[in-house]
């Protein structure tokens, strides 16, 4: 497999789960983008901009940082 | 829906393979008209312009017949979940539409300034119009490869 191309990890995944099984339909339909971005952004292979980091994390109620890590090793 | 499924090509990316694989083929018809006739005939004397742009009209024609194709096989197929309440062209599209919009211009500042640099040695009109159809063929082939890439590998 190859190597993420981003140091940005995310627990997006967690998060919607604990929003009571919120699908990645779901929180695409909120952000307004395809759920294949939803995808992408899960599986580390797009780092989002601010912007929608900003808009994920407000959705998730949870600091940016709670949701977004920047894996420097 | 499968929140466990691979990620799947978005509308947009399935609109830059279309038009890989049209521009692509029609260009490969050009050449495969125009090589051997260059073989045994001077330049000047190449019938080329109506080739080249049939070719060219046939990569539009075919890139708009190939996301026709494309989009019903995928309506066909119940695939068009990615977009929900129809958003078809979001930021992740955008950005890699400019990324790869970066690479093709290197390509079509080449493709000019060998026109120029032609032109002003008073080349025969083959050459000058060749040098612009091959770099804008390379513009057209490295813009989408590099906005595959993305699409798949992620940035």
């Amino acid at each position: 497999m190859a190597p993420k191309p981003t140091k940005v990890t995310n627990r997006i995944r967690a998060l919607r789960a604990g929003a009571g099984g919120m699908t990645q339909a779901d929180l695409a339909r909120e952000l307004g983008v395809t759920r294949q971005t939803v995808i992408a952004i899960e599986q580390g292979r797009y780092s989002p901009s601010l912007e929608l980091a900003f808009q994920i994390a407000r959705i998730f109620r949870q600091p940016l940082d709670e949701v977004f890590q920047y894996d420097e090793a | 829906m499968d929140d466990d499924e691979p990620l799947r090509t978005t509308r947009e990316e399935r609109h830059v393979w279309a038009g890989l694989i049209a521009i692509t083929l029609a260009s490969a018809v050009y050449y495969v008209r125009i090589v051997p006739e260059l073989l045994h005939t001077p330049a000047a004397d190449v019938s080329w312009v109506a080739p080249m742009f049939w070719s060219m009209f046939a990569g539009v024609v075919g890139t708009v017949l190939a996301v026709v194709v494309a989009e019903v096989i995928v309506g066909f197929r119940g695939r068009d979940d990615c977009e929900p309440d129809g958003v078809t062209v979001d930021v992740r599209d955008q950005e890699i539409g400019r990324r790869g919009g970066r690479f093709a211009l290197p390509f079509m500042g080449v493709g000019l300034g060998v026109a120029l640099i032609l032109a002003s040695k008073d080349v025969d009109g083959f050459w000058i119009g060749n040098a612009v159809f091959l770099c804008s063929l390379a513009a057209t082939i490295a813009e989408a490869v590099v906005k595959l890439r993305l699409y798949r590998r992620g940035f």
